[in-house]
């Protein structure tokens, strides 16, 4: 497992999109900064500090492009083949996925911290700086967030091993990571449970809105329910993706 | 101490109704070049990726370098292999993609692989990526990664396609000179059969996923030696007249055919033995054969192996 952990890394470091999608992310971040500052839509002395404003309202810009990311990086081994050579080296096909979901973890971190600096340094230079900035809460929020971004991550695992087609999974993940499948499916269902007189907040449920929606000044209760909630997601779609791998032969 | 590298019983790989692979049980000496010979659609790669842990056995089981399947956690690390198109990172230099291979295999040398590039001839490819690499330079490379974890056996499906004649020449002297000189077993298929029987030392015959012969080098060339087939019309009194000069090897087969296996350079001579006799001679001629005519005759003749 540390060989293909080292492997993985190693790969990952010599692909362009490892840092393009990181930087996107960051210029995003110090632009949200800068339109800010001109729009000025929240007040200075509201409980909310700029930077932490800014990071979250640019969440789910980052699941778009974690859902890039992630198809690109799971994608490489089965697109080049080079997946042949990893599973004659390794016992199971579970040795497989788990060191890749690992890199995948340290990724979805990366992006959110290209993020925290871009909005940090776009913060410092058009907006109020660090101005009522609570630490341990930010991290709370940082915490849930990226584990709700890995649970993503696992989400698209298992759409990337379970669709043998190459642009299929970055469909879906664009579809899903830009909040288009929340809007039609559980809209869809919506309308239906309404019709049946059932009321039900899928929004609650649903790994992407959860990531939108949550509120950075919420409170602990909140976190926890969104890191219970990416716990399930990241159980039950690592199962299934460990699930598809396992069954399938390696073409 | 176990003298095959690989044993299978009855080696089984369906895909709904249809059996890819159907029980070959096969036996491959620790040291050997065994050819895996059979047309598209065979068996031949179903059967490698088995080997390989690319494709769970349907039924059956295998012995690997003294594993038995599904516990092959150390057999695997002692087998390389390139199965169908090399697996390469298109985006790496040939040093990256093994450096990325050796890192798997916790063998992350430089030295080491700056001298596999050495071998397979790559060395000069400096930071090319991969995905520009011409067809034969794809194939080195894939060989190059089956190699870096100091294998016991090398498993390759058509590791000589797309090469040019002095390509397959260097692939043919590599895969000899890894296998004499560090005793590395080679599982080997390949369309062009005459390269196969430059390089092995047994050969496994499949056909429509069933293993229909398995032969050693020195049966085939048994098998494949020339003789004289001569169609009289008395064969007890050819036979006769054949032992008087001298000629002893002789088989008789249908429609008064006799086949000579031994003088097959004296024809002149058989026919003036027949003649005198007084056996009519129908059809005189010489006939050998090699690994191709050995293997379109078994087959019926009458397909060409594609």
């Amino acid at each position: 497992m540390k060989n293909l952990i080292r492997q993985t890394i190693f790969v990952m470091r010599k692909k362009t999109s490892t840092y393009v999608i990181p930087a996107i992310l960051f210029c995003f971040a110090m632009l949200s900064c800068y339109i800010e500052a001109g729009s000025q839509s929240i007040e200075t002395t509201d409980l909310h500090c700029y930077f932490t404003y800014v990071f979250g309202s640019c969440i789910g810009v980052a699941m778009l492009l974690c859902a890039i990311g992630s198809v690109l990086f799971l994608r490489t081994d089965l697109n080049d083949g080079f997946i042949k050579n990893i599973a004659g080296s390794t016992g199971t096909k579970m040795q497989y996925y788990l060191p890749k979901l690992l890199v995948l973890a340290g990724y979805d971190f990366l992006l959110l911290c290209s993020l925290a600096a871009g909005a940090l340094l776009g913060s410092l230079l058009f907006l109020n700086g660090l101005e009522a900035f609570d630490l341990p809460a930010f991290l709370a929020y940082f915490g849930a967030v990226w584990l709700l971004l890995t649970a993503f991550s696992v989400l698209i695992s298992f759409l990337v091993f379970s669709i043998r087609s190459g642009s299929a999974p970055m469909a879906f993940a664009v579809v899903l990571g830009s909040g288009m499948f929340y809007n039609l499916f559980y809209g869809i269902l919506t309308m239906l449970l309404a019709k049946a007189e059932i009321e039900f907040d899928f929004s609650k449920v649903s790994l992407t809105m959860k990531m939108v929606m949550l509120d950075p000044s919420a409170g602990n209760s909140a976190m926890l329910s969104a890191c219970v909630l990416a716990f399930c997601y990241i159980l039950v779609f690592g199962y299934l993706a460990r699930l598809t791998l396992v069954k399938k032969d390696i073409a | 101490m176990n003298e095959y590298i690989l044993q299978t019983n009855a080696l089984t790989k369906r895909y709904g109704n249809f059996a890819a692979v159907s029980n070959v049980s096969l036996n491959i000496r620790k040291g050997a070049i065994y050819g895996l010979v059979g047309r598209n659609g065979a068996g031949k790669t179903t059967f490698m990726k088995m080997i390989c842990s690319l494709a769970a056995p349907t039924q059956g089981s295998f012995t690997l370098c003294g594993e038995t399947y599904p516990k092959l956690s150390g057999a695997r690390a002692k087998v390389g292999n390139l199965i169908e198109e090399p697996g390469i990172y298109a985006n790496l230099s040939a040093y990256d993609n093994l450096r990325a291979q050796a890192m798997l295999c916790g063998k992350d040398d430089p030295a080491k692989i700056r001298q596999l590039l050495e071998i397979i001839g790559l060395s000069k490819a400096g930071k090319k990526h991969a995905g520009k690499f011409s067809l034969g330079m794809r194939q080195r490379l894939g060989i190059g990664l089956a190699l870096i974890g100091d294998p016991e056996m090398l498993v390759l499906d058509e590791p000589i396609n797309g090469l040019d004649p002095a390509g397959v020449a260097e692939i043919r002297e590599t895969l000899l000179h890894l296998n004499q000189e560090r005793g590395i077993t080679v599982l080997i298929s390949s369309h062009i059969l005459g390269e196969l029987s430059k390089l092995c030392t047994d050969y496994g015959f499949l056909d429509r996923g069933e293993l229909i012969r398995e032969i050693t080098q020195e049966g085939l060339l048994a098998e494949c030696t020339e003789s004289v087939r001569v169609q009289v019309n008395d064969t007890g009194a050819a036979q006769a007249a054949l032992n008087r000069i001298g000629i002893m090897l002789i088989k008789a087969e249908d429609n008064g055919i006799l086949r000579v296996s031994e003088c097959t350079e004296r024809t002149d001579e058989i026919t003036e033995a027949l003649v005198r006799s007084g056996v009519r001679v129908f059809e005189i001629a010489k006939q050998g054969t090699d690994l191709e005519g050995y293997y379109l005759n078994m087959l019926g003749g009458k397909e060409q192996a594609s």
